[in-house]
């Protein structure tokens, strides 16, 4: 019987040492409650069969609680949000570096309106002037808008080749993270790569999973295997033969392997998108429109009579090529220092002629632009109006996944967050449960102590 | 569903983020008075309000240049009344001097007369504008239409035609030749003087026809300048018209509506209030003493 004592003895401290992990892990839990991406673990007790074995409680490492589906919706969500709130700001920043100065419409505006003052007085040196100063503001407008894109695209790419180097670390970082789960029971080092995998996603899109062996595997869009297990393929950028600008690649063992148009999430993919799409579209569709601006000018302007009676003057300097017109578009020098070299004037008339003049004004009205879809306003507005309308649509896609985003969050808040109530509760119970068990291992030594004084 | 602290606290900040961003929103609305200034804002009013803008300012060169024309053919027509009044002087002048009783030495000083009352026809006729153009001599506009004393027109024959909307272009000058169709005033004038100074009866007569002629005639194009004027009036007031709907419209597609606009920023005011009133009662329900 006294052994039965003995052996109760030890139930009575193996009970006393499982409430303990139980105050060690509600404590653990309380202070981690505002630790981003921790989730909180539970003290799994096992009871042991009671008499006529001996019986008593066990405890188990700490249990995780976190669910493995809602973390994978939460990194594809996160991509998905990281993306469309930098496709936003990219697009925020050009529409408005793009609208900062008079815009191309309101100079093409007030170019026909000078036009329609000069044909009614054709000779006057003032409206003139006014019209060749209008030359003047169209061609900076054109480049002010072009410069805008231009930069735009420059600062998207820089963006992309840094981020793209973030975006390598993160992957060798999560292979790290791997092998230490694989290694040993470390809840830590699982909130932690969790943590890695959702902000990898943040950057380059793709979709990690934990595989049955507890190894995650992150693979970006179009297949390419970032992380597998221990081993993380590296991710670089490399210049464009074309345009110069970052391409990704992935480089795993000696294969290198070109991913830029298959990155379709995160905030490089955002770049990319707006770098190669929308910024890409504004820039060529600028220098169609500066082509149109000054071939049309010029169609009309040399056939026409200058105040001189020469003929065969130009208004912009003719471009060579649509691409990097907008870029080149410049007053023809000749009119820019003589404002008579306006041709107003139809051919062998005299300077009061103002057929020439109205030729000019008729261009307001004509679809002379994109192709001869368009007039040279309108193509200048549906530029502006294209990039407003991407930004509308970047804005509502925020707005749409910070809900989809505030959504998964509460649910994995719910599931794996710390509720500082719930384990107060929990530390009194296992304080409680302790005390009776110091009672209980207490009594039993009264016992054993009466058993020794009596023999 | 479990409600952990971290998510009311994120529940409350994310609450004051959305109240706060609204207010902004609407602040900035309500002090610019415009709900549209980007292309974002509303992409299709902003396109809409922009064609209109463009619209106005090819309206107001149009406008000015209605206005130029205008003056232009307010200057015509002050010369084409200078002329007629010579020219009934003159048709006075030959109607006493073809008179038998008269002396030739009357004659004569009707002659010097009429030579008179020519210079101011060529003076009417070779009438400049504030740029120093002539204002009949066609598009040809610095050489002066009518010789002098001869008369003899050099001027060209073209017109001169303005945008009177963005598309239409109307006639907005009369050229001298419309004075030497018919009969040529200033000729006639100086047959008259020879006429008188010669003594010449039926010279006298014969230029008395031709003056009457250049009346009918006179009045005639006047006719014809005042319709210019009149299209050009309508026109400018059109142009006027189409100015103050421009404007109308694109205040109603980009401004925002202030009474509206002002009691959604109260709203969004209190809204933002209670959200921190909320906040802070999370906070202090979440401080351990109260656990």
């Amino acid at each position: 019987m006294s052994a039965n004592l003995l052996s109760l003895l030890d139930v009575g401290a193996a009970g006393i040492a499982a409430q303990n992990a139980g105050v060690a892990v509600a404590t653990n839990n309380v202070a981690n409650a505002s630790t981003p991406g921790y989730s909180r673990e539970t003290v799994d007790f096992n009871a042991q069969l009671g008499p006529p074995l001996l019986g008593g409680v066990t405890t188990s490492d700490p249990t995780r609680i976190a669910s493995e589906l809602l973390a994978s919706r939460m990194r594809s969500s996160s991509g998905s949000l990281s993306m469309s709130t930098a496709s936003s700001s990219a697009l925020s920043d050009l529409e408005d570096t793009m609208t900062a100065g008079p815009t191309i419409d309101t100079q093409l505006a007030a170019l026909f309106g000078n036009i329609a003052q000069a044909n009614a007085s054709p000779s006057s040196s003032v409206t003139r002037s006014a019209v060749v100063q209008s030359v003047r503001d169209v061609a900076t407008s054109v480049h002010d808008e072009a410069n805008a894109v231009a930069q735009a695209q420059g600062q998207a790419n820089q963006r992309i080749s840094d981020n793209v180097k973030q975006a390598s670390q993160l992957a060798a970082q999560l292979a790290s993270l791997n092998k230490q789960v694989a290694q040993s029971h470390d809840p830590a080092a699982a909130d932690q790569r969790d943590q890695v995998a959702q902000q990898l996603a943040g950057l380059v899109g793709g979709t990690a999973r934990v595989d049955p062996d507890g190894q995650m595997r992150f693979v970006l869009d179009g297949g390419a295997v970032l992380v597998d297990g221990a081993h993380a393929a590296t991710l670089q950028t490399a210049p464009d033969a074309t345009t110069g600008f970052a391409d990704v690649q992935v480089v795993d063992g000696g294969t290198t392997r070109d991913v830029t148009q298959q990155i379709g999430g995160g905030s490089v993919g955002a770049d990319i998108s707006f770098r190669d799409g929308t910024a890409a579209t504004a820039a060529s569709q600028l220098d169609q429109l500066a082509y149109d601006i000054a071939t049309s000018f010029n169609g009309v302007s040399t056939q026409n009579a200058a105040a001189d009676g020469s003929t065969g003057n130009a208004m912009f300097v003719a471009p060579t090529q649509v691409k990097g017109a907008a870029a080149a578009l410049e007053i023809d020098p000749s009119l820019d220092a003589d404002p008579s070299k306006l041709a107003l004037a139809a051919a062998g008339q005299p300077a009061g002629d103002n057929t020439g003049g109205l030729a000019l004004f008729a261009l307001s009205n004509q679809t002379v632009a994109s192709g001869g879809t368009k007039t040279l306003t309108n193509s200048s507005l549906d530029i502006l109006g294209n990039v407003g309308q991407a930004v509308a649509n970047a804005n509502n896609d925020v707005t749409r996944d910070q809900t989809v985003n505030a959504g998964l969050s509460q649910l994995q808040d719910s599931l794996s967050g710390v509720d500082t109530n719930e384990e107060l509760t929990n530390l009194a119970r296992f304080q409680n449960t302790s005390q009776a068990m110091t009672k209980f291992v207490s009594t039993i030594n009264e016992m054993l102590s009466n058993l020794i004084e009596n023999l | 569903m479990r409600v952990t602290n971290m998510y009311m606290v994120t529940l409350a900040q994310a609450a004051n983020a959305k109240n706060q961003s609204n207010v902004a929103q609407l602040t900035q609305e309500v002090s610019s008075g415009l709900r549209v200034s980007k292309p974002s804002d509303d992409p299709t009013a902003w396109l809409e309000a922009q064609r209109q803008k463009v619209q106005t300012t090819l309206n107001t060169g149009v406008g000015e240049a209605i206005q130029s024309a205008t003056t232009r053919l307010q200057l015509t027509d002050g010369a084409l009344a200078t002329l007629s009044s010579v020219v009934s002087q003159a048709q006075e002048l030959a109607v006493e001097g073809s008179s038998a009783q008269l002396t030739p030495s009357a004659r004569a000083d009707q002659a010097q007369q009429v030579a008179g009352l020519l210079q101011s026809a060529l003076a009417a006729a070779n009438t400049k504008d504030s740029d120093g153009n002539y204002v009949l001599s066609g598009t040809a506009i610095s050489t002066q239409p009518f010789e002098n004393p001869s008369g003899n027109y050099q001027g060209n024959g073209t017109a001169l035609s303005v945008n009177t909307d963005a598309t239409t272009t109307q006639q907005a000058s009369l050229p001298g030749t419309a004075l030497e169709g018919g009969v040529n005033i200033f000729v006639t004038l100086n047959t008259l003087v020879t006429a008188l100074s010669s003594n010449n009866l039926t010279g006298i007569q014969s230029a008395l026809g031709d003056l009457n002629t250049a009346n009918t005639q006179l009045a005639t194009t006047r006719a014809q300048v005042g319709g210019m004027m009149t299209t050009m009036q309508s026109a400018q007031t059109a142009s006027t018209t189409l100015a103050s709907t421009l404007q109308t419209s694109v205040a109603s597609l980009t401004q925002v509506d202030a009474v509206q606009a002002a009691s959604q920023l109260a709203q969004a005011s209190t809204a933002l209030q209670v959200s921190q009133a909320v906040t802070t009662k999370v906070l202090s329900l979440l401080e351990p003493s109260s656990s």
